[in-house]
């Protein structure tokens, strides 16, 4: 309870500081990539620890001068200055950075994407202990040698073109005493796919026009068995069945051929626009899973007949940047 | 925008490696007060650390809370048992301890982890309350490197780094990180150490009681005392002499007189540390002027070479020519001494003193008072004729030794009928004996004799183990007359030092390089401590006053200390900075030194070629080698530009091949 009104005060201080305060918050707008990390734009602060190991600080400093203990005093300065000089340390660890790139490979609003930081490291001195946090998630990782990659998971919600938005990249390096942060908010966007309705109708089949089936050897129906003919692969030859039938018999299966599957965005009546985006969205990842060629119709392009990995993230392109 | 979801709570737990970096850091700080702590109290700190370890080595985490507050009521318990009360500055520190080890007992969070850490170093600083010599120093100095580097370890890491030995308490990085941080904060602790404000007198009550803690000469005298310090080899005092220093045999650093024997103790006479004024030095050699260090005893008396001529700035000299302090010795005290080796002390004995010279328990001792009687018969009341019979006898058929069997009811008769060997204590109490029951008035003097002169330093060390005991007798006209009985015994005990009286060919500290490495590790203390531990008030007004620095105006001084930790701060970043730039990218170092190679050769890089470019053109130039230098900048490119992560190993293995690329 008490740490709830504690953290929403602390919310509404944080407001009003974004509004009052521009120079502070300068670097929560967007900006183009990539973003070096200087000295300006890295804040520090003590954290909790910091603030008791502080107080205990202040305390021996009373001790030692109360007791007149020379050596006491020594010790206290001494630790004193190595939380000073960890400070320019902590701050360093940020400095020198630079947010490259920031990719993702798309997902489907409600999955959560990973989030690709292509950071170069301009020192090439080890980073470690870094950590990002952003849209709710957090992340420890390291940065080696020149360059190095943190990949963050975050949620998505929403379909089509998403700015990534703002991450804080923080380190309490080396120990813990200090808090310093950049916050990072790159001028770049992701694809996010549509939803895929979860549980509606099956693929619609054999609505084409010019329907027509290939029998073949590959396929993934089952259409029956025929007389083995020269040539045949013996793996297709359908064993128990030749022993009773006493003759070769060779399975065969069913293959849909040319523009057999269309999805059609116009004969969806009755379901809003996301409605309907959502099943074809799920029928482009059906016809896609079973390997068919399809046809997706949009109110204002057809694309296809195709299939294959290229056309179904086209489609799903598409479908997601519908208005 | 992407969805908000609050962030899940970050597993506070405490990993295996931070919580033994923990438990060292804190076991650490508690060794550092193993001297003073009682051993009882001591063990069972260990045992509960180790007890606790094994527990959570073998999984269980959680210990009970009726469980914990048993341990912790025990612990109180033992101390308030062991030590006496709750407060004070070995209780304080042994409750400090044991809060810890409880504390301890239940931490399974970084955060409980981090208020151990934190209270250890207050814990460490206690230490300081008992001991400020050189070796707690350093003792404490390692224990705050393990407090940082468990802090280090106490910091989230990523997951690949938590991916480690889990024994290993404290990674290297981590303790490297800590060393760099303490040394580099040494300039910016000096600065703050002789420019911070110190305060005059104290804001609350300094700690009170005293003594326990040390070992040294005590205020009384009883068989066995002394010979327990013999082998404690912790420097006592160290002195500087003015100019040449008096003979070894004239080395007699007076510290306490005692009067009163009630058969087995000897002990001081309040009744003459009222009568300063009354004593009567005749100095008849060159005064001998020295500085003297001592280092804390928590007493107040001081230790002058005897004779002493006048007390030291802040003490008195009694009637019988002991120095007292204003104010225990609670920290090294410096202070400066004037003596006289050849002197007549107080050739008119009052009465009083004459009685309390003479002063022998009612009933004991028969056969000593026996002799003393027999002596007296045969040589009459000449002091020095007594004094001769006793020391003869002494030469003739005792001897010195540390192993001295306990001694009955009547000690003396014991020793010198019975024993017949013994230590300095034992003769002077025996001899003070005798005199005063041959009628010659007699009185133990204890302190130090000897010094062992430390080449380096230019000073003289007086060990805990030079404690001697001697003795005076007072004879008409030339009054106290200082005399020796363990000199007759064992002459090189006066003409060398204690342990050196047993050992033939010296110490093992005083055979050759050992001795000089000896030397300087006890210079470098005495540094310590005239630096750190007994800089003061007055030092710090004089050192500043001299570099023009009012201490009494606020601001000048503020300034001052502002400007030069600034300062001191610049210059440790500024270090740092450099060693860390140092360190680089193995490949372009690898790459740098094959292309020196190939500029030996005449083909220099030009500073915009590219790694490509360079390599086709070096190949063009030898084609004896155009494959392998191909081969090498291929790999160059592919380790330099690529996409995967690249390995450790990788980098070897192209750096042994650039390696092994020979023009010929």
């Amino acid at each position: 309870m008490a740490t709830a009104i504690v953290r929403h005060g602390w919310q509404r201080l944080l407001q009003l500081a974004e509004r009052r305060l521009p120079a502070l918050t300068r670097y929560r707008n967007t900006e183009a990539l990539p973003i070096a990390l200087h000295r300006r734009r890295i804040y520090i602060l003590p954290t909790a620890f910091g603030l008791l190991f502080g107080c205990m600080l202040v305390v021996m400093l009373l001790g030692a001068l109360n007791f007149n203990n020379n050596a006491a005093l020594l010790l206290t300065f001494a630790l004193a200055g190595a939380v000073q000089i960890s400070m320019p340390r902590t701050v360093r660890h940020l400095e020198r950075l630079q947010l490259l790139a920031v990719r993702a490979s798309p997902v489907h609003a409600g999955q959560d994407m990973l989030l690709a930081f292509h950071f170069a490291i301009t020192d090439q001195v080890p980073r470690w202990r870094m950590q990002l946090e952003g849209a709710g998630r957090s992340l420890r990782f390291d940065l080696e040698g020149d360059s190095g990659v943190a990949e963050l998971a975050v949620p998505t919600s929403r379909r089509g073109w998403q700015p990534v938005g703002r991450y804080t990249l923080s380190t309490s390096f080396p120990f813990g005493l200090l808090r310093t942060w950049s916050v990072l908010h790159p001028d770049q966007r992701v694809l996010v796919y549509p939803r895929p309705e979860g549980r509606g109708p099956a693929l619609p089949r054999g609505i084409a026009l010019d329907a027509g089936i290939a029998l073949s050897a590959r396929g993934d129906d089952w259409h029956g068995l025929r007389e083995y003919r020269a040539g045949d692969p013996t793996r297709l030859i359908a064993w128990k069945s030749s022993a009773r039938q006493d003759r070769l018999l060779v399975r065969e299966f069913e293959e849909p051929r040319g523009d057999e599957v269309v999805l059609d965005w116009n004969t969806l009546p009755g379901l809003d626009n996301e409605a309907r985006i959502s099943r074809l969205t799920r029928w482009v990842l059906d016809a896609s899973a079973s390997n068919l060629a399809f046809r997706l119709v949009l109110p204002r392009q057809i694309l296809g007949p195709a299939r294959g990995h290229d056309h179904v993230a086209e489609c799903l392109r598409e479908l997601a940047l519908l208005p | 925008m992407f969805a908000r979801t609050r962030p899940a709570a970050v597993a506070d737990t405490l990993p295996w490696a931070a919580f033994l970096a923990t438990t060292l850091a804190l076991l650490g700080s508690i060794l550092l007060h193993a001297r003073w702590l009682p051993t009882s109290l001591l063990s069972a700190f260990l045992l509960l650390l180790g007890l606790r370890v094994a527990l959570r080595w073998r999984g269980v985490a959680r210990i009970a809370l009726w469980q914990r507050l048993l341990v912790a009521l025990a612990l109180v318990a033992m101390v308030v048992s062991t030590l006496g009360n709750l407060f004070g500055r070995e209780a304080g520190s042994a409750l400090l301890a044991a809060m810890l080890v409880t504390k301890l007992l239940e931490s399974e969070t970084r955060r409980d982890a981090r208020i151990v850490l934190t209270v250890v170093a207050f814990l460490a600083m206690a230490g300081f309350l008992f001991d400020q010599g050189m070796l707690q120093a350093a003792l404490t100095a390692a224990v705050c490197l393990l407090m940082l580097a468990a802090m280090y370890e106490l910091d989230p890491a990523s997951a690949q780094q938590a991916q480690r030995a889990p024994l290993r308490a404290f990674s290297s990085a981590g303790l490297r990180e800590a060393a760099r941080h303490l040394a580099l904060a040494i300039p910016f602790a000096l600065v703050c150490f002789f420019l911070f404000p110190r305060l005059s007198s104290p804001m609350w009550g300094a700690p009170q009681d005293g003594f326990t803690g040390r070992t040294g000469i005590s205020d009384t005298m009883e068989p066995g005392a002394l010979a327990g310090l013999a082998l404690d080899d912790s420097v006592a005092m160290r002195v500087r002499f003015d100019g040449e220093p008096p003979p070894p045999a004239q080395r007699y650093w007076r510290g306490l007189v005692l009067w009163n024997f009630d058969g087995r103790i000897w002990r001081g006479s309040e009744f003459l540390s009222g009568f300063g004024a009354e004593r009567a030095l005749d100095r008849r050699g060159p005064t001998i002027g020295y500085e003297i260090t001592l280092e804390p005893t928590d007493k107040r008396w001081l230790f002058l070479l005897d004779a002493p001529l006048g007390p030291p700035d802040d003490a008195t000299l009694s009637a019988d020519f002991q120095a007292r302090a204003a104010r225990p010795v609670s920290s090294a005290l410096r202070y400066r001494g004037e003596s006289s080796s050849v002197y007549r002390m107080q050739s008119e004995l009052p009465r009083g003193v004459r009685q309390l010279g003479l002063q022998l328990p009612a009933a004991g001792n028969p056969r000593a008072r026996a002799l003393a009687q027999d002596w007296r018969t045969r040589v009459g009341d000449d002091p020095r004729a007594l004094a001769d019979l006793a020391l003869r006898s002494f030469n003739q058929s005792f001897s010195y030794s540390f192993e001295v069997p306990l001694l009955g009811g009547d000690p003396i008769d014991d020793f010198l009928f019975e024993v017949r060997s013994g230590w300095c204590e034992h003769y002077a109490s025996a001899f003070v004996f005798l005199m005063r029951a041959a009628g010659v008035p007699a009185r133990v003097v204890v302190g130090f004799q000897g010094g062992y002169y430390n080449l380096s330093g230019d000073y003289f060390a007086v060990r805990r183990s030079d404690a001697h005991a001697w003795s005076e007798i007072w004879i008409a006209g030339e009054g106290w007359v200082r005399i020796d009985p363990t000199a007759a015994v064992a002459p090189e005990r006066v003409s060398r030092d204690a342990r050196q009286a047993f050992e033939a060919g010296g110490t093992w500290y005083e055979r050759g390089w050992l001795a000089s490495v000896r030397d300087r590790f006890d210079l470098v203390g005495y540094w310590w401590t005239q630096a750190v531990v007994q800089f003061s008030a007055i030092r710090q007004r004089s050192l500043l006053e001299d570099v023009g620095i009012d201490i009494d105006d606020g601001r000048q001084l503020a300034f001052a200390l502002l400007g030069a930790a600034v300062l001191a701060l610049a210059l440790a970043a500024l270090v740092g900075g450099m060693r860390r730039r140092r360190g680089r990218d193995p490949l372009r170092e690898a790459w740098r030194d094959w292309c020196k190679r190939l500029a030996k050769a005449g083909i220099v890089r030009a500073p915009a070629e590219g790694p490509h470019d360079f390599g086709e053109r070096a190949a063009a130039a030898l084609p004896a080698h155009a494959d392998a230098i191909r081969a090498l900048t291929h790999g160059y490119v592919a380790l330099r530009y690529a996409t995967v992560e690249v390995g450790r190993g990788a980098v070897d293995q192209w750096r042994q091949r650039a390696r092994a690329f020979r023009l010929r």
